[in-house]
């Protein structure tokens, strides 16, 4: 009787497991089924002609988040609209060879990673520090705190500019790989499999890592979340 | 129905970053939930968790600066017409390139036969040194006879009263003397003669020149008095 239970506690657990593969499967499917629709074939068609809108059309498209992920990774607002500007001409030379086996975003960001990369790794070998002044208010800073208010009051100024200053400061604390999965996952919000295909490495060593990098994040911004009065 | 708690802090701790991305099994879901629910230290560090993705996730967009888009598109295109001008310049060059060294030694060769032909051709106009001695015709660069002019100054000078123009076919030899002459227009008289010896034996012309070598040379002279 007891070996009866036992299997059927089994074979729960197997159905529960297969349900839970099959609803990765499914979610990956529906990922990859989506990638490339009718429209942005088109659109992928047009940049391999070589057409002039449709990289009008693709700088208007992907300039911003370009620029927002290239900043969060380099630290400096000059660097990243250089990447930024590097990044599309990497695009361009590379659009041939797109075959459509991934979205054009997820192309798009895996050529702005490796781009990012590349510096981040050129910088540590020239021993450079491409740390934030926490007070940069120079103008090479640009102003970069947006606040939800049209109309903040100085202390929502102030808790939004301390917060980008923690937050920035706890990313580059992180190394480059730890850095890149936390902006592609918690800000860009792109799927572990995305981030899988966007970095060249495997779903599980995604999770790992993003586990690790939050688990930095965290004891990075221990203090200005209990400022905030968050749990912790 | 409750699942007994069965994993470690440790393992839930492992559990907690994709839990909150809902990438846990439906198995592993539950123990950490069995777990938490017993673990209240656990849980707090679960709150952190979701507390910094959400700090993080929350951060407000960075205004792009103005000139970015602009920048970029700017060194987008010249690269792309850069890149047009190479792809042309690849086709150009692939398609001339097999033809290049033989269109070369095509014009070359042209250029060399019609150089021998021109030569040939304009032979006839120096028709006085197309023959050497021996009655073998030459072609080429030719320079004609030429003289200082002292010596038919002096000549003529002493040339007699001529009625007529009197015309006069010399042939020069290759040290620029006069071998033989013959008059071809005007009237003869003993005057005439005497001079024309006189002519014969004193002048000296500079010889034809073919390729640089002096070669024989026919010359016309003209000869008018000119009175008062």
């Amino acid at each position: 009787m007891s070996k009866v239970s036992v299997s059927l506690y089994n074979q729960s657990t197997l159905t529960r497991k297969l349900v839970g593969v099959r609803r990765e499967i499914a979610l990956n499917e529906i990922e990859r089924s989506g990638v490339l629709d009718a429209q942005e074939s088109v659109f992928v068609s047009r940049l391999q002609a070589n057409e002039d809108a449709a990289y009008d059309e693709l700088v208007r498209t992907y300039h911003a988040q370009m620029f927002h992920v290239a900043y969060r990774m380099l630290g400096d607002s000059n660097d990243a609209a250089d990447a930024v500007q590097e990044i599309f001409l990497k695009v361009f030379r590379n659009v041939q060879r797109f075959r459509g086996d991934s979205s054009l975003k997820t192309w798009i960001y895996r050529i702005a990673f490796s781009e990012i990369l590349n510096r981040l790794r050129w910088w540590k070998r020239r021993f450079r520090s491409s740390t934030v002044s926490l007070d940069d208010d120079h103008e090479g800073n640009r102003q970069y705190f947006h606040l939800a208010s049209a109309n903040p009051s100085p202390l929502q100024v102030l808790e939004s500019k301390e917060r980008e200053k923690a937050i920035q400061q706890a990313l580059t604390k992180l190394s480059g790989e730890h850095r890149s999965i936390v902006i592609l996952r918690d800000i860009e919000g792109f799927s572990y499999s995305e981030i899988a295909e966007i970095l060249g490495i495997s779903s599980g060593t995604v999770k790992s890592r993003l586990a690790r990098a939050r688990a930095d994040m965290k004891k990075s911004l221990a203090r200005h979340l209990s400022i905030q009065g968050m749990e912790l | 129905m409750r699942v007994q708690s069965n994993i470690s802090c440790e393992a839930a701790s492992e559990l907690m970053s994709p839990f909150i991305d809902s990438m846990v099994s439906m198995d592993e879901a539950d123990s950490l939930r069995s777990h938490l629910s017993d673990c209240k230290s656990c849980k707090r560090q679960l709150q952190s968790f979701i507390s910094v993705r959400n700090v993080v996730a929350g951060v407000d967009p960075l205004p792009v600066p103005e000139d970015l888009q602009l920048e970029t598109r700017i060194r987008l295109s010249h690269a792309r017409q850069n890149n047009r001008g190479d792809q042309w310049q690849a086709r150009f060059d692939n398609i001339l390139k097999p033809f290049a060294m033989p269109a070369v030694m095509g014009v070359i060769l042209t250029l060399l036969g019609f150089g021998i032909l021109f030569g040939g051709l304009t032979a006839p106009r120096q028709v006085i040194a197309s023959e050497d001695g021996r009655g073998v015709f030459v072609a080429g660069v030719y320079q004609p006879p030429s003289t200082p002019d002292l010596t038919l100054r002096r000549l003529g000078g002493v040339s007699p009263d001529l009625d007529k123009a009197l015309s006069i076919q010399s042939e020069l030899n290759k040290e620029g003397e006069i071998d033989e002459i013959k008059i071809i227009a005007g009237e003869r008289s003993p005057g005439v003669d005497r001079w024309l010896q006189e002519l014969v034996l004193f002048s000296q012309f500079k010889p034809a020149t073919h390729w640089g070598l002096p070669v024989r040379s026919r010359i016309i002279l003209s000869f008018v008095t000119v009175r008062g």
